[in-house]
């Protein structure tokens, strides 16, 4: 057919022709007068008031990173508890140690302001939960609008690493979300830059050790193996904006070398575990030549590009979840699992066959693979997701799905269950942490935040509120929180939240950047 | 208004003294996004998109975040490369983050020779399915390359990508596109 060619390109132009928009929808119009009637800095925060379709795709978005985070944890969690090196230091350029009170009203902790630049913990009478507030910097994201990667982190010897971009601070303070002012310019220089590194014995208190060797970095994970660190993400930009891949590797915390793997086309960084053949760095490539990005290393300091063979090309998009198991490196996809003994040489090791395996056309049912931990019981437990296919890019209503294995190989499908949105998931001492916002009961526009609420289980199959959390967040749109992880070292829960206020001549931005914990048992 | 306006061809705003900085340009800003400009990106975003909702949504949210960086737009004349950028990354995104693909193979349920098709109406058919199976980036470059006309150089700099890279995902693209309507030609010859 090469004589039709040139008619191809004009077929496909009168096709592009033909199915064009012929006229601009109302809507838009309206929306671009609403979105200006912001001062500049505070017009992403517009964009959350859409559509509920749109903001579907940022609470998947938001799901995938959690999950990516979280099966990471537990991959370090499962099987990397040898190495422990990092001992704390009394030279630590800045330490906030949090002060904790007492608050008789259990529906209202009456956070204080405290003095400016102070941590404080508030725990409710009777209940086993803190809320600790400011024992971090402020975390202000880019001018994205996705939610940004958790940035603590829990070490397989107990205690927990944070990493917060300092960057882009200026300007971008906003109101209080809560009842307690945002940290003043004066806690918190504007614009420095940095990548600070805390360490925490227990959530709690929080001790600032180091800062990141890179300009605006961002970690999206961080697994300890080997006697190393090994902080992976990018720097700049969120992606798909921007941000080229780092890796940033310390063996004691307090001193980080960066490694340039820097490549054409390469992605963002975005996972990071340790197997047989050493660290292995992951990332979603940003093209169909680079469906992943895979970096190996066997000591954490000297990186070499893998090309993987034996992985499906669209599986990048669909990706679950990576973590190790006895068969090596192995990916959740959907409801297919991979293995890799050596991270290059791919090989299916699974997959469902139900209903729900193969979903082609809109309505369809679907069942996915979520991230997996180790049950207490023996085997593995997987918190995916089921619903139906939407048709379109975004998803329609969806359940939690668990699944069981014996092997975390062979995975069967087990209760589905419905509460929460935007949940994240930890393994605890006694069984298993879901924590997400909650919107308000008459919020139907699928905000991404909300009230605190969690909820535990033993057995991964029915799930308990946990009613004495402090609160969070409220049920006001304008003073909220979104969870962006919950954490865990086997003694203690942390649950991630970051302020998120509405959008409003007063508060201006979307998220106020202030970082508040809450630190379970 | 046109797009290639420079800094001293501004629309008339209100004296400095009686509006803030923000408020001069939003009067700049709403100079800029005239209805011509915002359906010519609508189109872009539903042509890669191929869903109206999405598109309007991208739209919106491109719109948003060129918003939120107007202070850092030094030059206006630059403005439609800028802005056309932020929409196709914009649009890639949402397209990267879409969890369930829904695909049909083409032999599953269409019949070529069956006697009702008419060759253009399925020639539009093959191309809309092959279109939906490649990937983001290409979806972008055979819109910006047939749609805008855009060359290949300033197609390379709307996806940030090399040109020479830019030019070898169109060649696989129309390739896959070529192979698609192959059949309904040979079909219908």
């Amino acid at each position: 057919m090469t004589s039709r060619q040139p008619d191809d390109e004009r077929d496909i132009r009168d096709w592009l022709s033909d199915s064009v928009p012929r006229t601009l929808p109302p809507g838009l119009r309206t929306s671009l007068e609403r979105i200006l009637s912001e001062p500049p800095a505070a017009a992403s925060a517009g964009k959350w008031s859409r559509t509920r379709r749109s903001v579907a795709s940022t609470r998947t978005f938001m799901r995938l990173a959690a999950v990516l985070a979280v099966l990471g944890i537990v991959g370090g969690l499962a099987l990397l508890r040898s190495s422990s090196p990092y001992t704390a230091s009394p030279s630590a350029t800045a330490t906030a140690t949090a002060t904790a009170t007492e608050s008789p009203n259990p529906s209202n902790p009456s956070v204080v302001p405290s003095p400016t630049g102070t941590a404080q913990a508030t725990r409710v009478a009777g209940s086993s939960w803190t809320l600790v507030d400011r024992a971090l910097p402020l975390l202000v994201p880019g001018d994205e609008w996705l939610t940004p990667p958790c940035p603590v982190f829990a070490r397989p010897g107990g205690g927990f690493v944070a990493f917060v971009s300092t960057a882009r601070r200026e300007g971008t303070l906003s109101g209080n979300a809560l009842s307690a002012p945002a940290p003043s310019a004066a806690a918190t220089p504007a614009g420095s830059g940095e990548t600070e590194v805390f360490t925490s014995p227990d959530g709690m208190s929080w001790t600032m050790v180091s800062t990141l060797p890179t300009p605006d970095a961002t970690v999206a994970d961080m697994v300890e193996a080997a006697g190393a660190f090994v902080a992976v993400g990018w720097a700049g930009l969120e992606p798909p904006l921007g941000g080229a891949a780092e890796i940033w590797t310390s063996m004691d915390l307090r001193t980080w070398s960066a490694a340039d793997v820097s490549r054409p086309e390469a992605a963002p960084a975005q996972h990071v575990v340790y197997g047989p053949a050493g660290f292995l760095v992951w990332g979603v490539g940003n093209s169909e030549a680079f469906p992943y990005d895979f970096w190996i290393s066997k000591d954490g300091l000297n990186w070499q590009p893998v090309t993987p063979s034996g992985l499906p090309q669209g599986m990048a998009l669909f990706m679950g979840g990576i973590g190790i198991l006895p068969g090596g490196y192995t990916i959740y996809d959907s409801a297919t699992v991979w293995q890799s003994a050596d991270a290059e040489h791919w090989a299916r090791a699974w997959a469902y066959t139900g209903p729900g395996a193969s979903p082609k056309l809109e309505g369809d049912p679907f069942v996915a693979l979520g991230p997996a931990f180790a049950a207490s019981s023996g085997g593995f437990v997987s918190f995916g997701r089921s619903g139906n296919v939407s048709g379109g890019p975004m998803p329609g209503p969806e359940h939690i799905l668990t699944w069981a294995s014996a092997d975390g190989i062979r995975w069967s499908p087990g209760k589905t269950n419905s509460f929460g949105v935007n949940l994240a998931f930890a393994s605890g001492s006694d069984g298993f942490v879901a924590a997400g916002a909650q919107p308000a009961a008459d919020d139907t526009s699928g905000t991404p935040w909300g009230k605190l609420a969690a909820w535990r289980t033993s057995d991964g199959q029915t799930w308990t509120p946990v009613a004495d959390l402090p609160t969070v967040g409220s049920t006001n749109p304008s003073a909220a929180v979104e969870v962006l992880g919950v954490v865990s070292d086997g003694r203690h829960i942390v649950i991630v939240c970051l302020d998120a206020s509405g959008s409003t001549p007063a508060t201006g931005m979307l998220r106020s950047g202030n970082l508040r914990l809450v630190v379970g048992p | 208004m046109s797009a290639t306006r420079g800094r001293d061809d501004r629309p008339d705003i209100e004296p400095a003294s009686a509006v803030e900085p923000w408020q001069r340009q939003r009067l700049e800003a709403f100079a800029v996004f005239d209805d011509a400009r915002l359906l010519k990106s609508y189109r872009t975003a539903a042509l890669i998109l191929r869903d109206r909702d999405e598109a309007q949504d991208a739209t919106q949210e491109a719109v948003a975040q060129a918003w939120a960086r107007w202070t850092s737009l030094r030059d206006l004349s630059r403005f439609d490369a800028w802005f056309e950028r932020i929409l196709v990354n914009t649009c890639l995104n949402r397209l990267r983050h879409a969890r369930v693909v829904v695909t049909v193979a083409l032999d599953e349920d269409v019949d070529f020779a069956a006697p009702e098709w008419h060759p253009a109406a399925m020639a539009r058919l093959s191309l809309d399915r092959a279109f939906v199976r490649l990937s983001p980036e290409q979806r972008a470059i055979v819109v910006l390359r047939f749609w805008r006309d855009l060359p290949m150089e300033e197609i390379a700099d709307r996806l940030g990508i090399a040109t020479g890279t830019a030019k070898s995902r169109l060649h696989r693209a129309l390739k896959s596109l070529r192979d698609a309507i192959e059949p309904v030609q040979e079909a219908s010859e």
